[in-house]
């Protein structure tokens, strides 16, 4: 029996021991347990945005197309290249017209024949009025050189009004001519030159840049019409910003039921990027949702059990469990709408350990306290933190 | 002959060890087991109080005082805990052995060796404890080890909470030790050491007690 005596009493204390870990650790337990907070925060008035980040191309921002019209007739010559920068009022192609240049011709050659009758007929009047001086005048004759002359004259007029009316038909027949030559109504830079019939002729694009974006299907439903969006070129510090100015509502690429779906859409910039050429590879930043002065805690901090979100606040040295409504998050932040009060302290890393209403220890913060902390407190609250330290020693 | 003080022996094997107490005339080593005890209690109130433990009261006026303030007070805070860590074992260890001086007829400094001894079960508890109170939250006052964790159980009185955490495994581990050391030092009969040892670890822990209720 004395040899067993040992055996049964580290039994018997072993059991005790299991009894107290029971008691201290069962869903009802009466025990006030204590957590260790290692790091506490404070919630904080900052600008907070929500956003959606993408990629996205530079683009240009209109295109304008130049179709052939066969109508007037067969094209003559396409005066641009692909790449010219072209303005307003630059043309683009020439198209020709046999009809009007044959009647051009024509009147070209009855405007020579009527020149040279002209020609005949001033020199007739000249030789008549020149005869008609040297006679007396008294002379039948002289009468008759003077009837002449006039009557050359008055031919003359008549050529030169037919003269005339071939130049008015003339005139209107360049102006016809002219209208068979297109020209580029905008400025911008020739895209493309093709001869496929289902394509247009010409493509001009504008001189101005648009960025197409790509946004899954997942996250379609965050941005919208009028979103700030800020533009960055990869390795490089500038960026751009701009304004949501369209959202496709069909995918990029066919749709597939394997596949999710990325939707296009279009931001404005507010300043025209220099020296980046279209179909360039940019990251796109959509803010989606803005605030100025929202109360902000570390994400960290917030606990989420199934569909409620609580911080564990720290309240005259016990926890206390808080649920809270959250607002936007960005990044480490998390806006609080309602629950929390901008001077309560939070505990910044909640635990699965942490239950309403538990003590609480925080670990000691080493620094050379100030002259000042000191004289701002009294003997007695010094005496009483001391003395507390040194009694709790006994156990 | 020489009896080298080893608080180890005297706790894992202390018949053979009081024996050789008993028949020493010289005793070597108590200073520095002494020293070397104190050294690790204030190894472990330094850790304590870095840790916060046992601050529970102090954080209940974080709201009160800035961070700095509050940083103060847990650094004094701290500097008692520390300057308890050596208190309250020295303490212990003289007053008990003036107590068993003036009970029992044996040499002073022999009884400060068996107070070592059971100084080292107590340090034993606390380093035990330590972990379970970091990491699972667990107060000194509700040791497994105890009875402590049946107060609340039991009463609403903080003072009987404080009592029963005096009984502990540990502290029943220690009073049979000096049991079994004073019976190996004196001629005395077992039910008259039994008693006058329970008597005086009771009288300890009614003191701690008290000071416990009256702390909070």
């Amino acid at each position: 029996m004395k040899r067993w005596r040992p055996y049964i009493l580290i039994v018997l204390a072993l059991c005790i021991i299991g009894a107290n870990f029971y008691l201290l650790f069962h869903q009802h337990s009466k025990i006030p347990k204590s957590v260790y907070v290692n790091e506490r925060s404070k919630p904080t008035k900052t600008n907070i945005k929500e956003t959606v980040d993408t990629t996205g191309i530079t683009a240009p921002a209109e295109r304008k197309f130049i179709y052939d019209h066969p109508q007037f007739g067969t094209i003559a010559e396409i005066l641009v290249t692909p790449g010219q920068e072209v303005q307003a009022g630059t043309p683009l192609i020439r198209y020709a017209n046999e009809e009007i240049d044959r009647e051009l011709q024509r009147i070209a050659s009855k405007q020579e024949q009527l020149r040279t009758q002209m020609e005949q007929l001033s020199e007739d009047v000249d030789y008549y009025t020149t005869l008609a001086s040297s006679v007396t005048e008294d002379r039948l004759e002289k009468v008759q050189w003077e009837e002449k002359a006039r009557e050359a004259e008055q031919k003359k007029a008549l050529l030169e009004s037919k003269i005339q009316e071939y130049e008015a038909e003339q005139s209107q027949l360049t102006e016809k001519k002219e209208e068979l030559v297109v020209k580029s109504e905008t400025a911008g830079w020739v895209e493309e030159i093709s001869d496929h019939p289902s394509k247009p002729l010409i493509t001009i694009a504008s001189p101005s840049a648009v960025i197409r974006g790509k946004v899954k299907e997942k996250r379609f439903g965050e941005i919208a019409v009028g979103q700030k969006a800020v533009v960055h070129v990869p390795n490089e510090k500038a960026a751009f910003t701009g304004t949501i100015m369209d959202i496709g509502k069909f995918p990029v690429t066919e749709t597939s039921f394997q596949e999710k779906s990325e939707y296009p859409f279009t931001v404005q910039l507010n300043e025209q990027p220099k020296s980046l050429p279209f179909g360039y590879h940019v990251n796109i930043t959509i803010v989606t949702k803005e605030k100025n002065g929202a109360m902000t805690v570390p994400a960290e901090a917030v606990w989420h059990e199934k569909t409620k979100s609580f911080v564990y606040v720290i309240h005259r040295g016990k926890l206390e469990k808080r649920k809270v409504t959250l607002g936007i998050s960005h990044g480490k932040k998390q806006e609080i709408e309602r629950g929390l009060r901008p001077n309560e302290t939070i505990v910044s890393h909640p635990t699965k350990q942490m239950k309403h209403g538990m003590d609480i220890i925080v670990p000691l913060e080493v620094k050379t306290p100030k002259k000042e902390t000191m004289k701002q407190l009294s003997k007695w609250v010094i005496a009483k933190h001391f003395l507390d330290g040194f009694f709790r020693a006994l156990y | 002959m020489v009896y080298k003080s080893n608080p180890l022996k005297e706790i894992f094997q202390p018949k053979i060890a009081f024996a050789q107490l008993r028949e020493a005339e010289r005793l070597k080593h108590v200073a520095i087991v002494a020293f070397l005890l104190l050294f690790f209690h204030v190894i472990l109130s330094l850790l304590r109080g870095y840790f916060g433990m046992d601050g529970e009261e102090l954080t209940k006026y974080l709201d009160q005082y800035t961070g700095e303030q509050f940083a103060f007070l847990q650094l004094l805070f701290a500097l008692g805990h520390v300057l308890g860590g050596i208190c309250v074992p020295l303490f212990f260890l003289f007053i008990s052995s003036i107590i068993f001086y003036l009970f029992f007829d044996i040499h002073f400094l022999k009884l400060f060796t068996i107070q070592l001894a059971i100084l080292s079960i107590f340090l034993l508890e606390d380093m035990i404890l330590f972990p379970f109170q970091l990491f699972l939250g667990i107060k000194n006052l509700f040791s497994p080890f105890s009875l402590g964790v049946w107060g609340p159980y039991i009463t609403k009185h903080t003072f009987i909470w404080a009592l029963l955490r005096t009984v502990s495994v540990f502290s029943i581990w220690a009073i049979s030790i000096q049991i079994i050391a004073l019976l190996s030092l004196t001629e005395k009969p077992v039910q008259r050491v039994a008693m006058i040892v329970i008597a005086v670890y009771l009288f300890f822990g009614i003191m701690i007690s008290s000071l416990y209720k009256l702390s909070i």
